[in-house]
């Protein structure tokens, strides 16, 4: 896993290049899927079907939002199932046990913070692989999530503004969607206009650089994993206010689907290049995908392979490396 | 025989030393034959394992689908296994032949289609465990009683689980690992662009270093298989993550080019045995994932400790 440093103009105008083409092939391929779709089932068009599906994509879209900004500095959060787990299940019975609302939601929040804020302590002081040390970080919560449960099926309460927030109507409108558009928005102009956004593209493409133009590259790290433990935290609960419960292992689907949307909307898995634009037809891409094998009745196995070999084929398309002789 | 070499393996080898004394302390029966042979069998599958994944890491890889070949080889193991002897050496050749397969598919895909390897072995993740589910959509199946205790059982003191890891180490990794294949894959490991100018083929060295990793995987799916005498096309899962714990944990750099057998070995041990010390002593088994978890935590931030004390930041970047 060595990092690509960027050496000449050309070099970088042409990553550029090459990520642009990753989204539009992916926005193509968003496309092409949905006529797939509906050519199967003209049933999938209908406005109840796009709304059940739109909900599905939000839990991993904003999960995704987070990946997407670790990704970009070149790491990866892959504790993201357990972290999610645990804040839903102790915003539920904290709200159960009588407790307000804002303190439920508050203190799955700071879950939230606290688990970015330890990755990134691995990550940024202690310069360990993101790989091996947000997988610890899982395992650790997973822990803590069977301490505080003992192992039970916890008691759970949802808030009603939870719910209103995953499966509620404005004007006919689902809820959950909106939430994810707004979130998408922020993360598109954060990444586009602002400092920080700027610095995470550049910790991916070269920290050593970015370090010796003044910048405390750690702080980058920070931002990224805060980032990514914020929004498995709101996934997490929008996810238990969709079923209406929180169980052990709800988060175990959300760690590699989300990675899966990111790299398919053509972001690179070593950093600096891609972004929120593409994640959303990623996450788009993933959803669809699930649900055509599942109206095509393929298996949980055919599934899983047909999903494999998708992610390769895209790779193939528009994220190989260069050669190394070149 | 020069000890420094195994220096990067010493901080598993006292870890596992001091995990045994205590063990015993708490548990004296383990200083038994029949304490022995089950201290063996716990960690051979993970040994095995975590091997499979240093070959890989060598590279300056890492495999995410070693979980899922162990998952298949089981699947593959306890379905088709029959009872005859033959039919038993027949499915070991296939499962070690699935095994080779799908670590070639990943190497070819990492050496020729020029994908990151961890987005390639995330993908085959799903593939392998696909066919996995495939073979065995429900847990279930046999083996013959005689293929389980070959494996597990013991000869007094001396557990043949410990033979098999010797005899794959041994005789199948050492002599590819000490061969002109075995140089050329800790030289692609650290430097890619300098191997391939001392005109080393560095893309066939990445496919044959992914081919052994998998055939690693697919003996600790067969070891499993004995030791479960039933297929689950899940039961792979954890191998993903204790393998790479296991090989960090046993010194190797996750960057390539450094790390021996030895310590990953022990590590596998380390990390499989843990979980019975904690139960010996009294813990509540909801507690094993937080020591698992901080225990990797702990050993990690005390390996890279010099990171803090560094004068100058850009060093410390730039490892």
């Amino acid at each position: 896993m060595t990092s690509t440093t960027v050496s000449s103009r050309s070099l970088a105008s042409r990553v550029s290049a090459f990520t642009r083409h990753g989204v539009a092939v992916s926005y193509v391929l968003l496309v092409v899927l949905i006529v797939v779709a509906v050519i199967l089932n003209p049933a999938f068009a209908s406005w109840a079907n796009v709304k059940a599906q739109l909900q599905i994509a939000t839990f991993i879209g904003i999960i995704a939002i987070g990946q997407t900004l670790v990704i970009l500095t070149g790491q990866i959060d892959l504790s993201v199932p357990w972290n999610m787990t645990f804040s839903s299940i102790l915003m539920a019975t904290l709200y159960g046990q009588g407790y307000g609302f804002g303190i439920a939601i508050g203190a799955a929040l700071c879950v939230g913070v606290g688990v970015g804020l330890i990755n990134a302590i691995g990550v940024a002081v202690f310069r360990l692989h993101s790989l091996v040390w947000t997988l610890g970080m899982n395992a650790l919560l997973e822990g803590a999530t069977m301490v505080y449960t003992n192992g039970q099926p916890p008691d759970s309460t949802i808030p009603g503004v939870v719910r209103f927030l995953a499966v509620g109507h404005i004007g006919g409108m689902p809820v959950s969607p909106l939430v994810w558009a707004f979130l998408a928005v922020v993360t598109i102009v954060v990444l586009a206009r602002s400092r920080f956004g700027r610095f995470l593209y550049a910790t991916g493409n070269n920290e050593p650089a970015l370090f010796l133009s003044g910048v405390d590259t750690r702080l980058v790290h920070v931002g990224a994993f805060v980032a990514s433990g914020v929004c498995a935290v709101i996934g997490g609960i929008l996810l238990t206010g969709y079923a209406s419960q929180t169980y052990l292992g709800m988060g175990n689907d959300y760690l590699l689907v989300p990675i899966a949307a990111v790299i398919i909307g053509g972001t690179n898995i070593m950093g600096g290049a891609g972004g929120y634009v593409g994640t959303i037809a990623g996450t788009l891409i993933v959803v669809l995908l699930q649900s055509i094998l599942s109206v095509a009745q393929i298996g949980q196995a055919g599934k899983n392979i047909v999903f494999g070999v998708i992610i390769i084929a895209l790779v193939l398309l528009y994220a190989r490396e260069a050669r190394p002789t070149d | 025989m020069n000890l420094r070499r195994y220096r990067s393996s010493l901080l598993a080898i006292i870890g596992l030393v001091l995990l045994l004394g205590y063990y015993w302390y708490q548990q004296p029966l383990i200083l038994s034959p029949f304490g022995f042979r089950l201290l063996a069998n716990q960690g051979t599958t993970l040994a095995l394992a975590a091997l499979a994944q240093l070959t890989v890491v060598l590279t300056g890889g890492v495999d995410l689908s070693v979980g899922a070949i162990v998952s298949l080889s089981n699947a593959i193991a306890a379905t088709y296994m029959g009872d005859s002897p033959w039919s038993v050496f027949g499915v070991v050749l296939l499962t070690l032949g699935a095994g080779a397969g799908a670590g070639l598919v990943n190497g070819l895909l990492v050496a020729y289609g020029r994908i990151q390897p961890i987005i390639v072995t995330l993908a085959t993740l799903y593939i392998y465990s696909g066919f996995a589910l495939l073979i065995r959509p429900q847990p279930g199946g046999s083996v013959p009683g005689y293929y389980a205790s070959t494996l597990t059982g013991a000869w007094g003191w001396l557990p043949y689980s410990l033979i098999v890891l010797l005899a794959v180490t041994l005789a199948f990794r050492m002599p590819i690992m000490r061969s002109r294949l075995g140089t050329a894959i800790y030289a692609v490991g650290d430097n890619p662009g300098g191997a391939h100018m001392s005109g080393i083929d560095v893309p066939r060295t990445l496919v044959s270093a992914y081919v052994i990793g998998g055939v690693l995987a697919a003996c600790a799916g067969l070891f499993l298989t004995a030791q479960t005498t039933s297929g689950d096309a899940t039961v792979g899962t954890s191998y993903t993550l204790n393998s790479v714990a296991a090989v960090v944990f046993g010194g190797a750099i996750l960057g390539g080019g450094r790390g021996l057998a030895l310590g990953p070995i022990v590590a596998a041990f380390f990390i499989s045995i843990i979980i019975s010390v904690l139960f010996a002593a009294g813990v509540s088994s909801f507690y094993q994932s937080v020591f698992q978890g901080g225990i990797l935590i702990l050993v990690l931030m005390f390996g890279n400790a010099w990171t803090l004390r560094a004068r100058n930041r850009l060093t410390v970047l730039r490892s």
